[in-house]
């Protein structure tokens, strides 16, 4: 069954622009599903609307079967968990504990069970060491780790992951790959990093002008050539190559 | 510059040792006791001052504080104190007391018993967050009755400090490279610079929230259980102000 | 201008402390009930940060050679309202004694009264009667540089005023609160200028982004007589001031090492105790009494549910 299932969505902003022009896709249990588009597709617009920050003016979005609304807003975010392009957005704690902690606390958690299941998860994904610190004192990578420590801890069924590598070097880059291939919750994955699609993803929707323009597996969509140029967008070296990882 | 040796106090807390480990609230109580201590002397009080510079001293010892950005922390913000008790060497002249046979105006006596409370109070307070950090003293702040949002609001500030401080270091360095014969920017650039800073900073303020709200956030900051306060900050408090104390009624005794 | 522990005396500082405990709590209380608070708290909090980034923006101020930077209190107060802004205000005095060894713990309530309250309660009022009375852009221009004088006077006055109640210093309370005033003069309209300029940009670009003004007309037009009487008194000052400026960057400092200077050679006041003195201080307590009670006045009136 499908953890996400948006029908139709259109999104227009208060000055005129067209920025989604019925949208529609699903993201099936345990699936990683890749978004990409060129600068102005509406990626942004749309990841907006999954998280609640825009009404979409036509269309629908249900997440695990629950359609989103003013009134089951908060029911949607707790199954939803939102990685953000920059980790100094999302740790605004004076701790990187007390930001994982966030989450649970404000859904109601008691102090200890956030505190030891934030401190399971730091230590999971190998940054146990790092729960005292201050977040602007952690390195790049550092930082997208305790991010998606700070989401994982409110045992979401999707992760929406807006741009997950920027900012991060080569190795921190791999990494977060890695972490990211490893997990079982469905994922979509915007990015314009599409060698991280053809690595993660099974599915990619190619979006433009607001609308998806193209859908299919990373070599089919990725790999053609037209396609992607005539989208604004590059074929990746990995798919003429081969996988330089395998 | 200043602001480096701020960002390295900033940092130094964050570190761990016996003063780091010391309960903020013990500490915080004792830093206020010895600051009501030193500003409660007589304006011309100079020897019995002298005494609590252990205090500062030894914090920084037990808390490994580099002196230096102390150092330089305590002068870059000294010209107003220390200006305005420049002037009464000259309008206090008259011989207060006898120091090594040598007669001292009652304003020299009172301009040095500035400058050492100045340094005092500064140092003090500036090694103490060196060892506790600013969001330790603002959650015992919390625990001793600072309204909420008061401390939702140093956390915030604290946590983007540095950040939104290099924004406008690159914004002005950008000034300066683009008009290198002016030394300071004019009213207009000024305003210029300061609405796109204030862009950004609304820009993040939107993202921030948009982050917090996704997670749950609904108006109030949660807060985890603080450590306990043990025996041993007892100690610490006790002492340091019991300290405090007796070296300002001892000095009562010297000068009567 | 940061009033320092050592210049102090306990009674002084714990008074102003206890009196700013009172404001802070209350300030607190009003503002997460204001309707947007959950929205505004982030903001605010990336505000004071803002504040600390706008200082390392220094410009020159138009004709004395020195530079200021923007003390923000005012801008505050127009971009969040009083409450807000009034702890915004706090938070950023106590990040500076605390990080930046500005100010001290003891002096925090003198520096939360000096340069917190004044602006984001009583500098906000006038600039929204104002900015209210006179359209456009001229009257964001002419509110803020009213109301960014009329709450950098009062605050330096405070310094002048816990200096003299502690008396650690010698200085001659009048010629030092006269050289005060002055010096602030010119400082405070460069602030008013900046800060007006950043208020037209936002407004032209998003003025949603302001807090909103509650709706109260031009009731505000039977007290534009005092009013012009208020501002020309401050104008009067401001070009007094100007002579006075120089070249150091912070305009407190300036004032003192002036003091020193010119006391040491002469153990008084060579220029400015002669007829200057005594009638721009009256006019100054003056203009600063009636100021102040009419701002009281108003901001009780627009605080009221009428409004
Ligand atoms: N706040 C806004 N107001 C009006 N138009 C906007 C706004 N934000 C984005 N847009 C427009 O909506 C379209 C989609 O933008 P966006 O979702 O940011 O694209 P992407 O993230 O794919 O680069 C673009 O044409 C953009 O100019
Ligand atoms: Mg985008």
């Amino acid at each position: 069954m499908s953890v996400l299932s948006v029908e139709g969505v259109s999104y227009r902003y208060p000055d005129g622009t067209e920025a989604l022009r019925g949208v529609s896709f699903d993201i099936e249990d345990g699936a990683c599903v890749g978004l990409v588009g060129p600068n102005g597709a509406g990626k942004t617009t749309l990841v907006s609307v999954l998280a609640g920050f825009f009404e979409p003016s036509a269309g629908s979005v249900a997440v695990g079967g629950v359609r989103m609304g003013a009134s089951t807003l908060a029911e949607v975010r707790a199954r939803v968990g939102f990685v953000f392009a920059d980790p100094d957005d999302q740790l605004f704690m004076p701790t990187v504990l007390e930001d994982v902690c966030f989450g649970p606390l404000a859904g109601g958690a008691s102090p200890e069970e956030a505190k030891g299941r934030a401190l399971e998860l730091l230590n999971a994904l190998g940054i146990g060491a790092l729960a005292s610190k201050f977040p602007g004192h952690l390195s790049a990578g550092q930082k997208r780790l305790a991010t998606l420590a700070g989401v994982l801890v409110q045992s979401p069924r999707l992760l929406v992951l807006d741009e997950p590598t920027a900012f991060l070097d080569p190795f921190a880059r791999r990494d977060t790959l890695s972490r990211l291939k490893g997990l079982s919750q469905a994922r979509l994955l915007v990015t314009h990093d599409l060698e991280a699609v053809v690595e993660l993803c099974s599915l990619v929707l190619l979006l433009d002008e607001g609308r998806v323009v193209a859908r299919g597996t990373p070599a089919s969509v990725l790999g053609d050539v037209a396609l992607m140029s005539a989208h604004r967008l590059e074929r990746p070296h990995i798919l003429s190559h081969g996988h330089p990882h395998s | 510059m200043s602001r480096s040796a701020a960002r390295e106090l900033d940092l130094q807390g964050y570190r761990d040792s016996a003063a780091h480990r010391l309960d903020p609230r013990a500490k915080l109580v004792a830093t206020a006791v010895f600051l009501v201590c030193v500003v409660s002397f007589p304006k011309r009080e100079v020897l019995g001052l002298v005494p609590y510079l252990a205090l500062p001293l030894a914090m920084g010892a037990l808390g490994r504080v580099g002196f230096r950005p102390v150092a330089r922390l305590v002068l870059a913000a000294s010209p107003f104190a220390v200006l305005a008790a420049a002037a009464n060497p000259f309008l206090d002249r008259q011989p207060a007391a006898v120091i090594l046979g040598v007669a001292v105006s009652g304003g020299v006596l009172s301009f040095a018993s500035v400058v050492l409370r100045y340094v005092l109070c500064s140092s003090a307070l500036l090694v103490v967050v060196a060892v506790t950090t600013v969001p330790g003293i603002v959650r015992a702040l919390g625990r001793l009755g600072l309204p909420r949002p008061l401390g939702a609001q140093l956390m915030m500030l604290h946590r983007y400090l540095f950040l939104l401080e290099d924004e406008g270091e690159r914004l002005s360095r950008a000034r300066a490279l683009r008009e290198p014969l002016r030394k300071r920017a004019t009213l207009g650039t000024a305003r210029r610079m300061l609405s796109s800073l204030l862009w950004r900073s609304f820009e993040r303020g939107d993202r921030v929230y948009q982050c917090m709200k996704v997670r749950g956030f609904d108006g109030s900051f949660p807060a985890l259980s603080p450590g306990a306060f043990r025996t041993s900050d007892a100690v610490f408090l006790v002492g340091v102000s019991t300290a405090c104390v007796a070296l300002r009624t001892l000095a009562l005794r010297v000068a009567s | 201008m940061h009033m320092a522990d050592a210049l102090l005396a306990p009674t002084v500082g714990l008074a102003f402390d206890a009196a700013s405990v009172g404001l802070v709590a209350a300030a607190s209380r009003r503002v997460v009930r204001e309707p947007g608070y959950e929205r505004r708290a982030p903001l605010m909090g990336v505000l004071g940060a803002f504040v600390f980034a706008a200082q390392l923006v220094n410009f020159a101020i138009p004709g004395t050679g020195s530079s200021g930077h923007l003390a923000g209190g005012l801008l505050l107060a127009v971009l969040v309202g009083p409450s807000a802004a009034f702890l915004v205000m706090v938070s950023v005095l106590m990040v500076q004694a605390l990080v930046f060894g500005d100010g001290g713990l003891l002096a925090l309530g003198c520096n939360v009264f000096n340069l917190g309250f004044w602006p984001s309660f009583v500098g906000i009022a006038l600039y929204r009667q104002v900015s209210r009375a006179v359209p456009g852009p001229r009257g964001v221009t002419l509110g803020a540089v009213a109301a960014s004088l009329v709450s950098l006077e009062l605050g330096a006055l405070g310094v002048v005023a816990q200096t003299a109640l502690s008396g650690r210093l010698d200085l001659p309370l009048r010629d030092f609160a006269v050289l005060m005033v002055g010096i602030h003069a010119p400082i405070a309209v460069v602030e008013g200028l900046a800060t007006a300029g950043i208020v037209q940009m936002a407004l032209r670009l998003a003025p949603e982004r302001l807090d909103a003004v509650p709706a109260g007309g031009r009731q505000f037009s039977t007290h534009v007589p005092l009013l012009l009487v208020f501002f020309g008194a401050a104008l009067f000052l401001a070009t007094v001031g100007l002579a006075w400026a120089s070249a150091l960057p912070d305009g407190l400092a300036w004032s003192l090492g002036t003091a020193s200077a010119a006391l040491g050679q002469s153990r008084g006041w060579v220029n400015v105790d002669a007829p200057l003195a005594g009638p721009l201080g009256a006019l100054l307590a003056g203009a600063v009494v009636v100021g102040a009670s009419l701002m009281l006045s108003r901001l009780r009136r627009g605080n009221s549910p009428t409004s």
